[in-house]
Parts: structure tokens; sequence; C-alpha cells
């Protein structure tokens, strides 16, 4: 399990930084940092700018990431704003809408 | 022979809130500098910065901090509340505790060895026991 779950029906506005791999299926609004993986599930929203090791986005995400490792688009997943990862996975259903910086 | 310490507790007694399967977690390394508010349960073990308001029970375990006001279902607190409190339910403040503010439950509950500097807002009975009443 997660070291921080943030439960539908949640909401979250100011700045949110853990160490610990984080799970949004409630509302983050401000920024968000982790040192391990962040996943905003299918009801999550985040309106904030994401550093983490790795994103997965099956919800919701309006703003910039930056991932160590990878972001993971998932289907029915949507993220608006640059991204900066070593990987970028956009699945079949997905929305994306930004820049992509992937450091080559 | 040494008086054996007992807890203190006021307000009408009310169950503890059951556990609930839409409980939030604030892992013990999160730092969260603004206010969380919404539905469900919330277990923090890390540290928040601002108000904390939900609808189901809050858990704040040993070592982890909230600096603000706190309104819940229920309150556990084994950690540190520097904020008032403000539940529908019971209030437990437990052994390991610090809490400073204004303090409103249906029943609060301290228990020997918290650290307490609080203002109690609330109606509560006095059990005067069987021999008393109906005097």
């Amino acid at each position: 399990m997660a070291g921080t779950v943030i439960g539908e029906g949640l909401t979250i506005e100011g700045e949110v930084v853990t160490e610990e791999e984080v799970v949004v299926n409630g509302t983050v609004r401000g920024t968000l940092s982790s040192q391990d993986a962040v996943s905003v599930g299918a009801g999550g929203t985040v309106e904030a700018d994401i550093q983490a090791a790795a994103l997965s986005v099956a919800g919701q995400v309006t703003g910039n990431v930056n991932a160590q490792d990878r972001i993971d688009i998932q289907a029915g997943g949507r993220l608006i704003g640059d991204v900066k990862a070593a990987r970028l996975t956009i699945a079949d259903g997905a929305s994306f809408k930004g820049n992509v910086d992937m450091d080559v | 022979m040494t008086p054996r310490p007992h807890c203190i507790s006021v307000g009408r007694r009310k169950p503890m809130a059951r556990h609930r399967s839409d409980i939030s977690v604030l892992g013990a390394s999160s730092r969260v500098t603004g206010n969380v508010r919404g539905a469900g349960g919330l277990r923090v073990e890390g540290t928040v910065k601002g108000d904390v308001a939900v609808d189901g029970p809050v858990e704040v375990v040993p070592d982890a901090i909230i600096t603000g006001n706190v309104e819940g279902e229920s309150l556990d607190l084994e950690g540190t509340l520097e904020g008032d409190a403000s539940t529908s339910g019971p209030i437990r403040i437990g052994a390991r505790a610090t809490a400073t503010g204004s303090f409103r439950g249906a029943q609060v509950t301290i228990e020997p060895g918290a650290r307490v500097a609080l203002q109690l807002d609330q109606d509560f009975e006095l059990d005067l026991g069987p021999t008393r009443r109906g005097r």
C-alpha cells in the first residue's frame, strides 16, 4: 500500500512533499513532490506541478510534470502541461496536450 | 500505595467510529502545507500545517503533527495537535499525545501521560453513582 493515499472526496489545497509513493484518488491543488512514484487514479484530479520518480495518470492532471524515470498516461487519462521524463507512454484513449522534453 | 492514574473522560458516551474503507493516509514522510478537506476519514502520520476538515474519523499517530484546526466525525490523537478540534463524535487524547487548543466533542477522553493545555468547550454529565442518584 502506498505511503500516502488521497482518497476519493478528499481535497488538498497547498503543497504536498513526501518521500513515499502517492496515490491520488481525490484532488490536489498546488504542488506535489515525491521521491517515489505518483499515481493519479481514474477519479483523481491534480491541478498542480508534479515532481516525482515516476507518474501514472488514469485521471486528470493539469500542470507541468518532471519525472526522473517515466510518465505513463493510461487510457482515459488526461494530462495538460509540459512534461520532462526519460520515457513517456501515451495509451490509446489517453489525452495529452503540452510540450515533451525527453532530454535527448 | 500510589493511586492508580485514571483517564479523564467527560461528555456523553458514543462509540468510536468504525474503520471505513474511504480513509485517506498522509504518510510518515509527508509534509502538507495547506488545507485538507472533504469526505471520508483521514489518518495523519506526517505533518500538516493547515486546517483539516473531513466528515469521517481523524487519526493522528505518534510523531505526527498537525498545526491547525481539526474538524471531523471523531478524533483519535496520539501525536501532536496545535490548534482547535471540533467533532460530532468522541475525542480521545492518548498517552503519547500533545494537545493545545480548544476541544469540543461528544466525549473527550484524556489518558494518563498526555500533555495537554486545553480548553474544553462542551456540556457534560457527572455520573455520581447509584447511591447519590435520586436525592
